[in-house]
């Protein structure tokens, strides 16, 4: 395998990342450290809200119409949010993104033309020749808080809105169904974040009394106070996956710099 | 002087290191958390080894907890998992949906208690070794890079990622075409009254190691789960495991490889520190490409779901040639066709197991890990169930639909009232075992009134090798014999089939031009045997979108035909030129299958094509034209 040229380099498969790649003329890579797209809501369990929001762009609105006419957008329900994997994938797919998934980066060195990134893959280490980088997925130390989400089974309790210091707890889209935020220091792990949250669940934690574990979050939540939300392209600080994936296809289209 | 190698753009480099400088000093490095890595990393810690874990998802268990395959399909209860998996069964009733994430936060805690650590979303990015003895290895995690020293390293990454950075020899996939086994994505539901299933979609074949396909195979699994519209309220899409499903990759170059003809002779072994036990699970349905051994068994004897014990000993998991390196999972050294089978869960995790007890012990006494006595190992294996005599099963049929013993046959009575049977398979089998002392009576059957017995005989002596089974096989493809055996529970093969694979394989000249009409002629499609399965069964393997009794005849013909052009080359131009024609369109695959190019199905179809055009040395196949 030879080195790789591109003139836009995405680090992260995220809606905003997509976005980019779908707006963008010139040749654009995605490099993506997971198997999966859209990571930053989806396996984050980041709810969001306001999905049915006004778009910049033509491509936005007809991905939030897909989603609707697919039902995972209804006014009726709570949008289904892991229904939105196979409907990013099939988006990327059908735009022939260039993506590789399953790769890490591991250098980035800037020369006066361009930035020169060493990622790892199955194939071991690769060379990226990219003119400009756009980090979409780290969220480095402009988050004010985070949090490991959870889904959880209600059972026979209903899931009803709650918020304290420690977690927040969201119905999802069906009634048995509840989303958790529990926050934890910025420092932790995802595995001591992981730990935290089962000692407090079976702590006789009242509030959370009675639910079960149906799954928990693969990546973290982080969340942005209102002056930097959706300020600098990190795709999870948007309020909800259509409004990451319009400002990406916006900036592709502008040839956004960062 | 070290020697540090890592892997760049695809290719094996190696850099000469003076004094390396390695962060910390473990005893057993554990490289891929997973099925086989967590069971190694826990074992290795509880024998008191010093032991990092490093994996490059966020979570350890593998297809188990990150692939969200929480149900076990063969392998045998035994060692450490058992523990973990009750503890994780009673704990998902109270506090988890699932077992998935108990299990997860159960292993953890093992791990931390035995004083294990673990570094996720880590990757091995280089291995250093001295001579051809591993030292230690690099890694990244969080933009960081840092150097760890070990005294032994586990490849527990399914894929042989670290032994090739140790330049470790390897090999892929099956022999004609380098194909490993179709991978799956998985689909996760939540009911209605709180039970959550699985949906295991088999997604194509990929080639993990070209990055750019790896990710298109991935694409598409995953965009080829999305519904027309999630409306179901009694059963709703909770989530797409996040970790898909490879069967097979890079497999190790051990100090013994396991190969089918032991497997099926029931190999014995004296230092076994576990047994793995399953069927021939291969999932593909392009049985024409796979190795004759294989065929022999799953076709010709119609015995797919036959399980088979398979003892598994150090050195099938010492790569040949190095020291201080182990591997654990379905990478240890065997051939493309006993991966299909030692790949299970449960095997997996026993393999972990004895490999962490191995490390740790050779780190203890700083010896290499085959100077560790076995019968101290075989005591701390034994001690925790992982190693019992109880796992050395032989050979069965071992479903609900079937569970018995399968013990070869011997006497030719017994042979002829099974080969008159709708389930011949183990009387066919123990004819090709028994070779010429079965022929005279197989020849004498073959003659007889009973088509059952007639035609079972011919299959039977054909696999031995004898040509005077031909007139018979060609008797069953003209009729197009639309019976298919019903010894298995699932993957049954047509007569039919079966005949065209066996005269292929006898290099039958007489039936070219019997092959010649089925590909060439477009009113075979015609017939209607093809038409004949309308429902999916389970029995047979059809699917809703795919043809496969035209298919299996189809495959096997072309197959048949190359056979054909090798054993006579007086033919050979004859041959080829008709199987250009034949695949020079996509009318065979239209036949079989209207889901689009990455598909299972589609990709399957595309399987066959692709080896007709090698055969006929054809590079790039044109592209079908739509009809």
């Amino acid at each position: 395998m030879n080195d790789i040229y591109v003139d836009d380099l995405v680090i992260g498969a995220t809606f905003w990342g997509i976005g980019y790649a779908v707006g963008s003329k010139g040749l654009t890579l995605i490099i993506e450290k997971s198997n999966r797209l859209g990571q930053e809501f989806i396996d984050c369990y980041k709810f969001g809200d306001n999905w049915d929001c006004p778009c910049l762009t033509q491509e936005g609105e007809e991905f939030k119409e897909e989603l609707k006419s697919r039902n995972i957008l209804s006014g009726t329900h709570k949008p289904i949010l892991q229904a939105c994997c196979p409907m990013l994938s099939m988006t990327a797919a059908n735009h022939n993104v260039k993506l590789l998934l399953a790769t890490r980066l591991l250098t980035m060195e800037k020369t006066a033309d361009e930035y020169l990134v060493e990622a790892c893959n199955a194939s071991g280490i690769i060379k990226i020749h990219a003119k400009r980088v756009l980090d979409t997925a780290d969220a480095g130390r402009k988050f004010d808080r985070k949090s490991i989400n959870a889904m959880l089974n209600a059972c026979n309790r209903k899931a009803e809105e709650k918020k304290d210091k420690e977690f927040e707890l969201y119905p999802a889209e069906r009634p048995d169904v509840a989303y958790l935020k529990f926050f934890v220091p910025e420092q932790d792990s995802l595995m001591s974040a992981r730990s935290k949250l089962y000692e407090r669940l079976y702590s006789n934690y009242w509030e959370l009394k009675g639910f079960t574990v149906i799954s928990v979050a693969k990546v973290f939540d982080y969340h942005y106070s209102t002056d930097h939300q959706a300020s600098f392209g990190i795709s999870g600080s948007f309020t909800n996956p259509v409004k990451a994936f319009d400002a990406g296809v916006h900036a592709g289209k502008a040839g956004e710099r960062k | 002087m070290l020697t540090y190698r890592r892997m760049v753009n695809g290719a094996l480099t190696e850099t000469a290191v003076e004094q390396a400088v390695f962060a910390e000093q473990v005893d057993v490095l554990v490289a891929g958390v997973g099925t086989a890595g967590a069971l190694a990393v826990i074992s290795a810690a509880a024998q008191g080894a010093e032991t990092l874990g490093v994996d490059r998802l966020p979570g350890i268990g593998g297809m188990g907890t990150m692939g969200y395959v929480s149900g076990y399909y063969y392998g045998l209860d035994g060692g450490l998992h058992v523990g973990i998996d009750e503890e994780a069964q009673a704990m998902g009733r109270e506090h988890f949906l699932d077992r998935v994430e108990a299990k997860k936060y159960i292993m953890e805690n093992r791990i931390a208690r035995y004083g294990g650590r673990l570094s996720l979303e880590t990757t091995v990015t280089g291995i250093f070794l001295e001579g051809n003895t591993v030292k230690g290895v690099s890694l990244l995690s969080g933009g960081k890079q840092w150097n760890v020293g070990c005294k032994v390293l586990i490849d527990a990454t399914a894929d042989s990622a670290v032994v090739t950075l140790a330049g470790c020899a390897t090999q892929t996939g099956r022999e004609c075409d380098g194909k490993t086994r179709p991978f799956t994505s998985v689909k996760v539901w939540l009911h209605e009254n709180g039970n959550i299933t699985r949906t295991n979609h088999d997604s194509g074949y990929v080639n993990q190691y070209d990055p750019f396909e790896l990710s298109q195979g991935i694409l598409q699994a995953h965009a080829s789960q999305l519904l027309e519209e999630f409306s179901d309220e009694k059963k709703r899409v909770m989530f797409f495991a996040p970790f898909i499903g490879i069967r097979e990759g890079r497999i190790i170059d051990g100090e013994k490889n396991i190969v089918i003809e032991e497997v099926i002779a029931g190999m014995k072994e004296e230092e076994t520190l576990f047994y793995a036990y399953c069927d021939f699970d291969k999932h593909g349905k392009d049985h024409a490409l796979e190795t004759d051994a294989l065929q022999d068994l799953y076709v010709a004897a119609n015995l797919s779901t036959a399980c088979f014990t398979v003892p598994v000993t150090l050195r099938s998991m010492t790569p040949k040639g190095y020291r201080g390196l182990l591997v654990a999972g379905r990478h240890v050294g065997m051939d493309h066709d006993v991966a299909s089978l030692l790949r299970m869960q449960r095997d997996m995790q026993k393999c972990g197991e004895s490999a962490g007890v191995v490390a740790a012990l050779a780190a203890a006494e700083g010896v290499a890990p085959e100077q560790v006595p076995y019968k101290r190992v075989k005591a701390i294996l034994e001690a925790t169930g992982c190693l019992t005599e109880e796992h050395n099963k032989g050979i069965w049929f071992d479903d609900s639909f079937r569970r018995e013993q399968i013990r070869w046959m011997t006497d030719p009575e017994e042979i002829k009232a099974e080969l008159a049977t709708d389930k011949p398979g183990i009387a066919i089998y123990s004819s090709k075992l028994l070779g010429a002392a079965i022929t005279p009576q197989l020849k004498q059957w073959m003659a007889s009134e009973d088509r059952m017995l007639r035609f079972a005989s011919a299959i039977s002596l054909a696999l031995i090798g004898d040509p005077a089974a031909a007139p018979v096989l060609r008797e069953i493809v003209r009729e197009r014999d639309a019976f298919y055996y019903k010894d298995c529970r699932r993957t049954n093969q047509f007569r039919s089939a079966i005949a065209i694979y066996l005269l292929g394989k006898l290099g039958d000249r007489e039936s070219l031009p019997l092959l010649r009409e089925i590909l060439c002629e477009e009113a075979e499609y015609d017939k209607p045997l093809y038409h004949e399965i309308k429902e999916i069964s389970y029995k047979i393997n059809t699917s809703k979108n795919f043809n496969e009794l035209y298919y299996q005849i189809i495959s096997h013909a072309a197959v048949a035909l190359t056979r054909l052009a090798t054993a006579h080359p007086d033919l050979a131009d004859g041959i080829k030129k008709t199987l250009l024609q034949a695949f020079k369109d996509d009318r065979h695959l239209v036949n079989v299958t209207t889901l689009p190019k990455l598909t299972f199905e589609n990709e399957t179809v595309e399987n066959i094509r692709s080896e007709v055009f090698r055969f006929c040395g054809v590079e790039q196949a044109a592209e079908p034209v739509a009809q």
